[in-house]
């Protein structure tokens, strides 16, 4: 549930452009894991012990130089919720599991010594961690269950805003525990941790437990700072405790930051090689000149998405030094509680008037992605029960450049004969001011102005949209055609629940723009959430995302992807999952 | 009678050996002086056809065959979603929505020109007025005014109109409605920004005008002020007021592209040149037609303000050295 960066145009890729950098890393870069949807058949958790590392020759030692635009906002652990923050943590810190990098569906044990032990209820959950783990000095001790007990206590800290503990963490007791201790943890000895559910959720918790949230926090040093508001465990990243292979040396909030080897660091518990003796970052980079220099040099990786020009020009002259990996989906919202898109037959309607083609465009057409049909991604194991890139068939998502007589079927069942509307309520379209929100808002505007309904466009920061506009349901706003979804872990829970479940509507910061409350909805993702049998798991969310998209909560726009750069020689490994350079899996040489 | 009279002057004429040399009024002295100004007259041409075009925009689109400026097109974007060239089916290229940019840019004349046209109307209006109480009644009536228009020239005004601009864009807009989002919010701005220079200049030859001996003449007859401010001053007031009025258009014909350059005039899809040149930038390496037509059609219009503007002061006041 990570939410997408608002960037220039990223080059979304279908399965055609899979084969773009397939080709093109040649020795250099992983291949993009989006093309193996076939791999893996179950939805359940995969889980492997195995400590493969994904070589290309890469070599150990040297410096791994990295730019970007943007810079980070949160590296603490317990809050980080963002692209580039997590390409900082998970080579600092060890999360209890993770992902390969060429591999965003298989999860691999990290902090954790082996897979978790579900209970037949699927209302236990227990972990046994690695024995012989240790901090970075000056703490020096060995990891214990005890950290991640207190790595857990201070996710449900209102000084440690999370942002996702409410929804995948529902430990006993932990709702009330406002950072102090939650009696749905126990920890028997010093390598094992016991999580109790309120309900039969196991199987998506263990899923969750690959986000950051799970990394151990020593209790001895974070507590004092998280007496403050918000932690200073945050705002101070280079005082934290590492355990993962790297510690940050220096950090100038939204400039640069630099990471050395842990000492303490035990390469045979890892799963991660962490080739480079040092990384140093700098952001706050313009993104075209950032671009621009990356395909000039040899070594350095670009941690954003270069603006579309740049990444034309490089899919033409320099395509072995791009490589894409699976993003998520982008789609416009359609406000299903507020006139006039509270009536079903309108919001279709607005879909089949849509041209979901341009959308595809105004981020970069070919080399971003495939036009949706649906709202579960590619990335998911569900997707093609749900119908793949065809979709469900419903005549108002059939055409990808809009169908006018099917929007117009749609108008007359909703009490507008001339199938235009005729309603008096005008529709705030609400979207990022940064390329290509603009673009969106006017497609989305031109789309429902052959409706006949009036418009009125509202461009903001990317910021404000979440958290005044589209994110703030006392806002109203009808229509948020830049809204975007990245799953935080490889389950079709992570890509519906939160923008789609009635359940998931919190007043402030809600991620469920539609603000969709269908009660039929709700209660199959409760329903499809508690199965455990892989086929059977895949059946029932394919079924939830049926029904969500007969609904039209929104329009969907495209299934990303994201394409990133890297220099002519640096050996850059793409991480799947994160949709990013791999600090750890990436070598200068 | 009237033969008699008509001999009279003929010989009177003749008297004095100035055949040939007729009575000319200010305004036809004034034409023959800007008609002789070739560069001016190729301006106002200029203008004179802009205007047109503007007006008749819908027309022109249809005649050239090009598409409705609002009107999107995937058809027109390669693969990659970059806009195509000038084709004959569209003859200035597309933009990054596959809209026409011709019709952009034409229909772009009409926001320039309505926005800049209005609001240096307003803000002359104004400046006239602010500018003719100060001068006028000096004291501490002047010192208020001048002190107002000081402030008002010392804001950081584009920031101001940003703020403004954004705060109203929304909804009703502000003060109740009476700003409402778009053109109004643009034309306000704009306007409050641009009076206090035509206020100096006015209340500057006011002060100087109200010492001058026909005004005391008209005092000592009995004159009301009134009457001098409207019947002696203001006639003398007409060379500045349109001189300065040319001069002010083209700065704003650039503010209103400034402001929409920067996101916050008028409200898309409505075209503007500003906002074509803005979201022409990022990609301007691979369409640069975005860019150049929107930009040469802003820049040709305010020279051609500027220079008509040079024009008409150099007819007006044909002392100031060339």
């Amino acid at each position: 549930m990570r939410i997408p960066r608002a960037l220039p145009a990223a080059l979304a890729v279908g399965a055609t452009a899979l084969a773009v950098a397939a080709c093109g890393s040649g020795g250099g870069s992983s291949s993009s894991g989006g093309g193996s949807t076939s791999s893996s058949s179950g939805a359940a958790p995969a889980f492997s012990g195995a400590n493969i590392a994904v070589s290309q020759g890469q070599k150990k030692g040297g410096t791994l130089n990295l730019i970007s635009a943007e810079g980070w906002e949160h590296l603490d652990p317990g809050q980080s919720y963002f692209q580039i923050d997590y390409n900082v943590v998970y080579a600092t810190q060890r999360p209890l599991y993770g992902y390969m990098p060429d591999n965003g569906k298989k999860v691999v044990p990290d902090l954790a010594a082996g897979p978790p032990t579900i209970s037949k209820d699927a209302k236990t959950v227990t972990v046994k961690i690695r024995p012989n783990v240790k901090w970075s000095p000056p703490l020096n001790r060995t990891v214990t269950s005890d950290d991640v007990k207190y790595a857990f206590e201070r996710d449900f800290n209102p000084n440690v805003p999370n942002a996702y503990a409410s929804s995948y963490y529902p430990i006993v007791g932990a709702d009330k525990s406002k950072g102090g201790p939650i009696s749905g943890i126990s920890t028997p000895d010093k390598t094992t941790i016991v999580f109790h559910l309120k309900t039969a959720f196991g199987g998506t918790f263990a899923q969750s437990l690959t986000l950051p949230g799970s990394a151990a926090v020593p209790r001895q040093v974070a507590a004092s700072m998280d007496k403050k508001n918000p932690t200073a465990y945050d705002s101070t990243p280079t005082k934290q405790a590492f355990d993962g292979p790297y510690m940050i040396q220096s950090y100038n909030a939204g400039r640069s930051i630099t990471l050395v080897r842990n000492p303490n660091w035990n390469a045979s518990t890892d799963f991660r090689p962490a080739y480079a003796d040092k990384i140093v970052w700098k952001a706050g980079a313009d993104a075209n000149v950032a671009a621009r220099q990356t395909l000039a040099s040899p070594d350095l990786l670009m941690m954003d998405t270069p603006p579309a020009p740049t990444l034309k020009t490089a899919y033409q002259s320099k395509r072995k030094q791009l490589s894409v990996a699976p993003l998520g989906d982008y789609y416009a919202t359609l406000n299903t509680q507020t006139p006039p898109f509270n009536n079903v037959n309108l919001r279709r309607a607005a879909v089949a008037a849509a041209d979901r083609q341009a959308y595809l465009l105004a981020r970069g057409g070919k080399l971003v992605g495939v036009v949706a049909t649906h709202f579960l991604g590619p990335t998911d194991a569900a997707f093609s029960a749900a119908g793949g890139n065809n979709g469900f068939g419903f005549d108002f998502l059939k055409n990808p450049n809009g169908d006018m007589a099917v929007a117009t079927k749609y108008m007359k069942a909703a009490g507008y004969p001339s199938g235009k509307y005729t309603g008096k309520q005008s529709v705030l379209i609400v979207g990022s001011n940064a390329d290509p929100g603009p673009k969106e808002m006017q497609i989305v505007q031109a789309g429902l102005q052959k409706l006949g309904f009036k418009t009125q466009i509202k461009a903001v920061p990317q910021q404000t949209m979440y958290s005044k506009f589209c994110g703030y349901v006392k806002a109203k706003v009808q229509v948020c055609p830049t809204a975007g979804w990245i799953p935080d872990f490889s389950d079709a829970y992570a890509y519906l629940f939160v923008p789609f479940s009635g359940k998931a509507i919190i007043p402030v910061n809600n991620s469920n723009w539609a603000v969709l409350n269908d009660p039929k909805i709700n209660a199959a993702m409760d329903q499809a959430a508690a199965v455990t049998d892989p086929a059977a798991r895949i059946k029932a969310w394919a079924n939830v995302d049926k029904m969500i998209t007969s609904t039209a909560p929104a329009i969907p726009e495209i299934w990303a992807t994201n394409a990133l750069l890297k220099g002519t020689t640096v050996k850059g490994t793409l991480d799947t999952w994160n949709d990013d350079w791999d600090l750890s899996f990436s070598s200068p040489q | 009678m009237t033969g008699t009279i008509s001999d009279l002057v003929s010989e009177a004429a003749s008297d004095t050996e100035v055949a040939g040399i007729e009575a000319r009024t200010p305004l036809e002295l004034f034409w023959r002086r800007l008609r002789d100004d070739r560069v001016s007259m190729a301006a106002l041409v200029f203008i004179v056809l802009l205007v047109l075009l503007a007006i008749a925009a819908p027309l022109v689109v249809k005649l050239v065959g090009a598409r409705p400026p609002n009107q999107q097109g995937t058809q027109y974007l390669d693969a990659f979603g970059t806009p195509t060239g000038p084709t004959s089916k569209n003859i200035f290229g597309v933009d990054e929505l596959g809209r026409d940019v011709f019709s952009r840019v034409l229909y772009g004349a009409r926001v320039s020109l309505e926005v800049a046209v209005v609001a240096t109307g307003i803000a002359v209006v104004i400046g006239v007025v602010v500018g003719m109480i100060a001068g006028f009644f000096r004291g501490w009536v002047d010192t208020a005014l001048s002190r107002i228009m000081d402030v008002v020239l010392a804001f950081p005004i584009l920031l101001l109109a940003i703020g403004l601009a954004s705060a109203c864009s929304l909804g009703r807009g502000c003060l109740g409605g009476l700003i409402k989002p778009g053109l109004p919010v643009l034309i306000l701005v704009i306007a409050l920004a641009s009076w206090p220079y035509i206020g100096r200049i006015i209340r500057g030859q006011v002060l100087s005008l109200r010492e001058k001996e026909f005004i005391e003449a008209s005092r000592s007859l009995g004159a009301s002020n009134t009457r001098i401010i409207f019947r002696e001053v203001l006639p003398n007031l007409v060379a500045p007021i349109i001189v300065y009025t040319t001069l002010v258009l083209p700065t704003n014909v650039l503010f209103e592209a400034a402001l929409s350059f920067l996101g916050v005039g008028v409200q898309p899809p409505t075209s503007s040149w500003g906002q074509m040149i803005a979201s022409a930038v990022p990609i301007f390496d691979s369409a640069w037609w975005y860019m150049v037509f929107p930009g040469v059609a802003l820049v040709l219009t305010v020279l051609a303000f500027n220079l008509v503007g040079d024009g008409l002061q150099d007819a007006l006041n044909p002392r100031s050295d060339r």
